[in-house]
């Protein structure tokens, strides 16, 4: 540690955060009105370059300018000394959140790794992200930026986003919950393009039962894309970087898309030779959602887990084994029995079998 | 009248807890429980929290609540409270403090004093007892 006593630290963090939300505020001049799930979030900025329209274009648009939250997104050009930061090193140094005791009512990150520094007023609603100059930015990061703040301010109206994609079948609101090449953005995005309906890529937010869409944008591989198969997407990439996902709008799926839908089931999904699904226990799909979702929140605080554990509680929880054939994997989640009494229960691959 | 309430600290080995705007929000890792504190009994928690000796308490009490008079009965509803804590494993008893006194911090409209109490939560207990982020076997988080 660096010596400084507790309301010394306190006092900084304070300064630190009150001085960086309030730049948002007055170096935002212009504003773009964007919905975080069904949540207004009014977004403002100053420099209108490539960079800012790939972050805007992230958000799906709404036309009333009521807000629940504002962002402002402040460039290293147009503030480049962030005040003093020195009383947050030990968790800037480990790459993690500022304990929430040091900064209430403010919640404040600095993360070197992408050069970007978060801090939100919790009472207002009111956040600030600092980014530094472009040449030092991986461009990929800003494809569903700024998950960490949206998650915050999701947060103080009890909502929770998790790191999941989500799908509509036959009328089942289903969210694919798993880590990075799992296969949950190819099964939603397959699910929108092949008869069915995807309402997410990425982030999932769960409000009331319901689950809402995120970012108005999904990330697939070409090899996805082709497993797939069906009509083409129009898809783009990102300049410069090379690796990087290609990525489309998920309103091009046109009927194939809906952002939002009642959420009846988790699914985990595996890539695997054949498609197959068999009942996960509570204890399994909690510790697998947390760990992954959690995450994304470094960590995750006491709220979050408490909403974690409701959310899966109360819904089915599905492994789902998932292999190239997309209409097998499809076949097989139109199979999954209806999470609503009094349906029947029609799979003929459903082993009801407890992994635990 | 000063203050005979005992001192305690928070058990940080099992318990994890956040404040907002009022509202103190605690699982008990050990036990799957989870709790809600809201107005006084948040702020109860927040000075054992803080390490503030009682004997500030109820200067600091005083200053918050209007109205507010330390009295037998007052002491005593504090006292039951911190013994439910003890025994549903919140809180432990210590016999030293170093923890200056602080002010509450200033996140909802305090009005008149009502008696701090507990509410033990269960149902997710089978759930929370588990924890995803730090639970991890040999290959190392997040593989657990």
């Amino acid at each position: 540690m660096d010596g400084l006593s507790p309301n010394r630290r306190q006092a900084r963090g304070h300064y630190f955060a009150s001085q960086l939300v309030d730049a948002g505020s007055t170096q935002s001049s212009a504003w773009f009105d964007a919905r975080l799930g069904p949540f207004g979030l009014r977004i403002g900025y100053r420099t209108q370059d490539a960079l800012c329209e790939l972050i805007l274009g992230a958000f799906m648009q709404q036309r009333s300018a009521n807000a629940e939250f504002r962002l402002s997104i402040v460039r290293a050009h147009e503030m480049p000394r962030l005040p003093p930061m020195e009383w947050a090193s030990p968790w800037t140094n480990a790459g993690r959140v500022v304990p929430e005791e040091i900064t209430y009512p403010y919640r404040v990150f600095i993360d070197r790794t992408t050069g970007i520094a978060y801090a939100l007023d919790q009472q207002r609603g009111v956040g600030t992200v600092w980014i530094r100059r472009n040449g030092e930015l991986d461009l990929r990061s800003f494809l569903t930026p700024f998950r960490l703040i949206l998650s915050w301010m999701s947060n103080l109206r009890d909502a929770e986003i998790v790191h999941g994609s989500g799908a509509v079948i036959n009328g089942q609101g289903m969210a694919f919950s798993g880590a990075s090449g799992s296969g949950k953005s190819t099964l939603a995005i397959a699910c929108g393009i092949l008869g069915e309906q995807a309402i997410s890529d990425d982030c999932l937010l769960l409000y009331k039962n319901t689950m809402f869409a995120v970012y108005s944008r999904a990330k697939l591989t070409q090899h996805s894309l082709a497993l797939i198969g069906g009509p083409s997407i129009p898809t783009s990439a990102l300049a410069h970087s090379r690796g990087a996902k290609e990525y489309f709008r998920l309103q091009s799926l046109g009927t194939g898309y809906v952002s939002s839908h009642a959420l009846h089931r988790w699914c985990f999904p595996i890539i695997d030779k054949r498609s197959a699904a068999y009942v996960l226990t509570k204890r399994r799909a909690y510790r697998m959602l947390s760990v992954d979702s959690l995450r994304e929140v470094f960590g995750g605080g006491v709220r979050n887990r408490i909403r974690l554990a409701h959310e899966v509680a109360k819904r089915p929880c599905t492994r789902l084994m998932i292999s190239e054939s997309m209409p097998d994997n499809l076949a097989l989640l139109r199979a999954l029995p209806s999470s609503q009494p009094g349906m029947p229960i029609a799979a003929s691959n459903w082993n009801g079998e407890p992994d635990e | 009248m000063d203050s005979e309430v005992g001192m305690w600290s928070i058990r940080d080995d099992s318990v994890s807890m956040e404040r907002l705007d009022g509202e103190t929000i605690l699982i008990n890792f050990e036990t799957g429980q989870y709790f809600s504190f809201r107005g006084p009994s948040a702020d109860i928690l927040w000075l054992v929290q803080a390490g503030v000796d009682p004997m500030h308490w109820p200067a600091t009490l005083g200053e918050s609540f209007e109205h507010f008079s330390w009295t037998d009965q007052v002491q005593t509803s504090i006292i039951d409270f911190l013994d439910s804590l003890s025994e549903l494993g919140v809180i432990s008893a210590i016999t030293e403090m170093h923890g200056a006194s602080v002010a509450l911090p200033d996140d909802y409209v305090r009005t008149e004093w009502t008696a701090p109490s507990v509410f033990a939560n269960d149902d997710l207990a089978d759930l929370l007892v588990i924890d995803p982020i730090h639970d991890a076997s040999e290959d190392g988080w997040p593989q657990s």
